[in-house]
């Protein structure tokens, strides 16, 4: 081996060596990671991009594995941030806290259930919450749209829905079923709400449902049904969520962060964002805004939280924990 | 071959057909994405991180990401993959523990990728704690190109003949010395060309990566191996997924630099190949 090619191979290896050790310093901004439920996605992303473009330089990443996956991350360190569709359960809260990790709950906004079938099927434009619960239930006998009411063509109902790690899987069973988890399993599952909008818009007579602003995506390709919750049968509109005429089907979304992540600017700033972007954007973005006290609310839950977790890091542990995240009560109760 | 004998060859008349359906069959296929990358496709789109709206969208982080993904699948892969295989060729004696390690290696290269995510997010995500970072990913794709790596090494190696060896080990040289003075120069050109082989498919790879957790949205080109895990394969999945048409033009323009990389990827190795081959000669 020649003295030149010596020299060529040790500056690469050197630079290579070099870039590495280099990058792994250079780390100074923090990363904030978020991930969960997919109904809470687009406004997610939307809050995310708006952070960006006022904090140039900030790091964001959003992944998406249902408010389940997010919610489990969460408490393994996985997670900054999650979104769920849905209050965290007694069981999750307990694991969590198992392992020393106190997560602070934050409402951000309304969405619904949104049942979806192909703008070329005329024949249905409204289901009553009965008969969404004959079509889920996992005793069903609801093959065919006839099926479900005489009047309706004789065709194979072809369903498509979110899988078991979905916020918006656990809340329509608990709704419609009864029970949470309760469902029909002969259905086209996942978490990608996407594969859902796919599905229901290729196939003239499926039947689908998703959080109702993964609709506010594709207006033509997807046809939202009326649902009769006993308000005579209403749209799944941002109008009708905030007022309550959708609410059977209507939830709050939440996003969690680990408590003690607050006393970091990075993870503090965006949060707090998400707040305050969640009011102006919701709408747009096709949910419904919170009342603005709630809002309020949160902000100042959120500063006092920082106080104590910029307190707990400075060594102050002596200083009774103000927030008590398990005192907080959110409305939906899941019973598992 | 003449005129007469060529016409009488119906075989070689096939392989001519066949090869250029190949070849007609991929222009298609690369200007069908060029015309649907034509719609919605700017420069920004380099750059840009991959964002709500369409415009503006970009794919610098997925783009930053393979590049570093490669980056580390070559500093692991390589020199472990080369090593595995001069020892196996030159040192090891014929055991029945080289033995196995030979087909293992000869087997692994044939095991679907998606079985490599599986392995790679119980051992390097969640086991050794690396979580689904870019290094996570990087490992995992260099346990993904190993086998690859080693077989393609070993027949090189192998395909040395014993004469030149032999003459080395009666002038006197040591096993090193033959390893580096001719094994290494007369099997490079093999080594090269069957490493950059292996590395095209896991620069393509985008099952094992889905299942370590890559991001569906990010706002910055991952700079460390720290950073969390995306790239260029995975960014096209999660586009062509996306319900609105719009996000198709994105997918297809993505396809298209992940074309690019693995062609520049190729003419770099070929170029390689040409020298080193000139070299041992």
């Amino acid at each position: 081996m020649t003295g030149r090619r010596v020299r060529v191979w040790r500056c690469i290896t050197g630079s290579v060596a070099a870039l590495l050790l280099g990058g792994c310093v250079a780390d100074a901004r923090r990363v904030v990671v978020i991930d969960g439920s997919s109904s809470l996605y687009p406004l997610t992303e939307a809050v995310s991009d708006a952070f960006v473009r006022e904090n140039p330089g900030a790091r964001i990443v959003v992944r998406v594995s249902g408010s389940g996956g997010g919610l489990r991350r969460l408490c393994e360190d996985e997670a900054d941030i999650a979104g769920a569709s849905r209050p965290m359960t007694a069981a999750e809260m307990a694991r969590c806290r198992a392992s020393g990790r106190r997560v602070l709950a934050v409402p951000v906004a309304r969405d619904g259930v949104a049942m979806v079938i192909n703008p070329a099927n005329e024949a249905v434009a409204c289901l009553t919450l009965a008969e969404l619960d004959r079509i889920w239930r996992p005793d069903t006998s609801v093959a065919t749209w006839r099926d479900l009411r005489p009047a309706l063509p004789a065709e194979t109902l072809r369903l498509f829905g979110p899988g078991t790690d979905s916020g918006t899987f656990r809340f329509f069973t608990r709704v419609v079923v009864g029970r949470p988890g309760a469902s029909r399993t002969d259905y086209y599952m996942t978490e990608d709400d996407h594969l859902i909008a796919r599905g229901v818009a290729g196939d003239r007579w499926s039947l689908g449902y998703f959080g109702s602003a993964n609709q506010a995506a594709h207006p033509d390709r997807l046809r939202m049904l009326a649902v009769d919750t006993g308000f005579g049968c209403v749209l799944p509109t941002p109008a009708a969520i905030r007022d309550g005429r959708y609410s059977p089907l209507a939830r709050d979304l939440y996003v969690y962060v680990r408590s003690v992540l607050l006393a970091d600017e990075d993870v503090f700033s965006f949060v707090e964002h998400f707040v305050s972007a969640s009011e102006l954007l919701a709408e747009e973005t096709g949910y419904a805004p919170l009342p603005a006290a709630e809002y309020a609310r949160s902000r100042a839950l959120l500063s006092e939280a920082r106080r104590e977790a910029l307190g707990q890091a400075a060594g102050d542990r002596d200083r009774p924990h103000a927030v008590a995240v398990e005192a907080r009560r959110v409305p939906g109760r899941d019973p598992s | 071959m003449t005129r007469h004998k060529r016409r009488r060859d119906p075989v070689g008349a096939a392989c001519r057909v066949a090869a250029l359906a190949v070849l007609s069959g991929f222009l298609v296929f690369t200007a069908y994405l060029g015309f649907a990358a034509s719609r919605g496709v700017g420069i920004d789109f380099l750059r840009g991180a991959s964002s709500v709206a369409v415009d503006g969208t970009g794919m610098g982080p997925a783009l930053a990401g393979t590049l570093w993904l490669l980056l580390l699948t070559a500093v692991l892969a390589l020199p472990i993959g080369i090593g595995t295989a001069i020892y196996l060729e030159e040192y090891a004696p014929r055991t029945r523990v080289t033995a196995v390690i030979e087909s293992v290696a000869a087997n692994l290269a044939g095991v679907p990728s998606v079985i490599y995510g599986i392995v790679g997010l119980a051992l390097f995500v969640r086991a050794l704690g690396m979580g689904p970072t870019i290094l996570a990913g990087g490992c995992t794709l260099a346990v993904l190109a190993l086998p690859g790596v080693i077989v393609t090494s070993r027949t090189a190696i192998r395909r040395v003949p014993e004469g030149l060896r032999l003459a080395a080990y009666g002038l006197g040289a040591t096993r090193w010395q033959v390893v580096r003075n001719q094994i290494l120069p007369a099997a490079g050109s093999g080594i090269v060309a069957g490493c950059c082989a292996a590395f095209t498919r896991t620069a393509g790879a985008a099952a094992p990566l889905l299942v370590l957790g890559t991001a569906t949205y990010m706002s910055f080109a991952p700079q460390t191996p720290a950073h969390p895990l995306t790239s260029l394969p995975t960014q096209i999945f999660t586009w062509a997924t996306r319900s609105q048409e719009e996000f198709a033009a994105l997918a297809a323009g993505a396809a298209i630099m992940l074309l690019l990389l693995l062609l520049i990827m190729n003419l770099i190795s070929a170029l390689v190949v040409r020298r080193l081959s000139g070299a041992a000669r």
